[in-house]
């Protein structure tokens, strides 16, 4: 068994953007492709 | 020699053979906000957040099992170890086992969520070199993204935007929010019972906003609201009005950020646009605290007219500051269709080029793969308007987007999770595709493209018709990232650029 994680050091920006601050919610670049 | 508190998990099981016979101990880090999710298929994931260090960790199958035992007995690895020895195939099933959880262990010490040491991040310079956000739109190299398309795979509330009052003390010419401000407010134990709700339904990430948040009488107590139900909560305000009471609830809160609108370097412009005398030096004031007390500040500059030739300045005045940034160029109409807003926009090719070949464009969410990047698929969804998270207006109107001025039920009156379960608007918004759009379809610009249906809607009414000016900024994003010419109209490449 091997146990491993996912980690990063995040950015405080939102990913889409948006200057509204709405985190994750829009996610255009996550569902761009 | 060296004491309990300061051994490293490895160095706790090493260091005698009695001590290799014993299960590892763990202690959980101070500022550890964590969830987990259960699948119908009896998998889990889990997603860990440490704001201090800006970590974010995203655990799945036996990984998320593990962490959720060792989190749940408060550091504890006992539960967890007996975990690994009954799903691992191991020979010996003392030490192989041991060693494992050990792994784990030291993975989850250098994330952030286990240890003892006492750090000081704002002199970590990893964090530094994170705040320079080079992070690419690859979800592999972006916990946060893939982990916000799990949600929405899964159709799981996620995040929640709580507009806490319209009321404001600025009066920002590019503002999107209605000039009457009178909205009934949700109180402050309706704002816990809410919250109490969406923690309910595996909510994580809370955006405070307002109008200006600061404006509550009972803010402190929402802040600590916020922290008690153990959300990642992000804050939007104008700072002008921080006060020591209000400083020590976000200091307690250790929030992902607080992000603040500063539209220029200098009080003469800033203050131009907030129309509010002194609301940049009251801004900067309160920043500077901010940052003192080692919170994430991120500048938000919406790059108006009569600020964006002024932008280089912002980015100074930020890393001065020692905060991140964000421009936005995407002025929007007002959420009632107010057009005013939209003299504001940047229209000047010349500042726009510039403003689009700057580091910040260049890296901001995209990296140099951006160059690469192709068209959307045509069967891509339109954006995330509710895909993993809902936006509250401050009377519990229940909105899919804070963007997207539709309602979609009224809180308390309709329970969060029937509207999360029921209304139509999910499969129906859901569905639409890049194809649906004919603007987008075939558009060689759409990497490029913020795409806000959002923002559509509240210029002419429909979320399905994008607007010229976003077509136009991905127009000349586009262009200016590949290196081709723009016109000053911004539209074909062979006219002179006189």
């Amino acid at each position: 068994m091997k146990l491993t994680i996912k980690v990063s050091r995040y950015a405080l920006n939102t990913a889409c953007g948006c200057p509204k601050g709405a985190v994750g919610s829009c996610g255009v670049n996550y569902r761009a492709g | 020699m060296l004491s309990d508190k300061e051994k490293s998990p490895r160095d706790k099981i090493q260091s005698c053979d009695e001590m290799r016979r014993a299960i590892p101990t763990s202690t959980i880090s101070n500022g550890v906000i964590t969830r987990r999710y259960s699948l119908h298929d009896g998998e889990s994931v889990c997603v860990a957040y440490h704001t201090p260090s800006q970590s974010v960790v995203f655990l799945e199958g036996d990984s998320a099992e593990v962490w959720w035992r060792i989190y749940a007995a408060k550091g504890d690895c006992e539960s967890a170890f007996d975990y690994i020895r009954q799903h691992g195939t191991f020979k010996d099933r003392e030490a192989e086992p041991r060693v494992v959880l050990t792994e784990f262990l030291d993975a989850l010490e250098d994330s952030h969520l286990i240890g003892q040491k006492v750090r000081d991040f704002r002199r970590d310079l990893s964090v530094v070199e994170a705040m320079s956000v080079k992070q690419g739109a690859d979800p592999t190299q972006n916990p946060e993204l893939e982990i916000g398309q799990f949600m929405a795979d899964h159709h799981i509330p996620y995040s929640l935007v709580l507009e806490l009052t319209y009321r404001c003390n600025e009066r920002c010419v590019h503002c999107y929010l209605p000039s009457d401000t009178r909205l009934p407010e949700l109180s402050t134990s309706q704002v816990d019972s809410l919250l109490g709700e969406f923690s309910s339904m595996g909510g994580l990430l809370l955006q405070l906003t307002g109008g200006e948040l600061l404006l509550r009488k009972d803010i402190v107590e929402i802040l600590n609201i916020s922290k008690a139900h153990g959300f990642v909560t992000s804050i939007t305000s104008n700072l002008t009005l921080l006060n020591d009471q209000t400083l020590k609830a976000m200091v307690e809160l250790q929030p992902r950020s607080v992000g603040c609108s500063i539209y220029a370097a200098t009080a003469e412009l800033h203050d131009a646009v907030t129309t509010f005398k002194g609301s940049f030096d009251k801004s900067i004031q309160s920043i500077q605290l901010l940052r003192a007390a080692g919170i994430p500040v991120i500048i938000k500059s919406p790059l108006l007219r009569s600020t964006a030739p002024h932008w280089r300045d912002i980015e100074r005045l930020a890393q001065d500051l020692d905060c991140e940034y964000q421009f936005d160029l995407s002025i929007t109409a007002k959420n009632d269709g107010g057009l005013s807003p939209l003299s504001n926009r940047v229209e000047d090719m010349g500042v726009l080029k510039d403003i689009f070949a700057s580091s910040y464009y260049k890296l901001y969410s995209r990296d140099e793969a951006l160059f690469t990047l192709t068209s959307p698929s045509p069967d891509a969804g339109l954006c995330g308007a509710g895909a993993s998270g809902l936006c509250i207006t401050p009377d519990g109107t229940v909105r899919p987007c804070i963007g997207l001025n539709l309602s979609l039920g009224r809180w308390p009156q309709n329970d969060l999770s029937e509207i999360w379960r029921s209304s139509p608007f999910f499969s129906e918004f859901g569905a639409i595709r890049l194809r649906d759009i004919p603007e987008c379809r075939e558009c060689p610009d759409s990497p490029y493209c913020s795409r806000c249906p959002g923002a559509w809607h509240a210029e002419h009414g429909d979320f399905r018709k994008p607007t010229t000016y976003a077509c136009k900024l991905a127009h000349v994003w586009a262009k200016t990232q590949r290196g081709e010419h723009v016109s000053r109209k911004g539209d074909e490449d062979n006219e002179t650029d006189n």
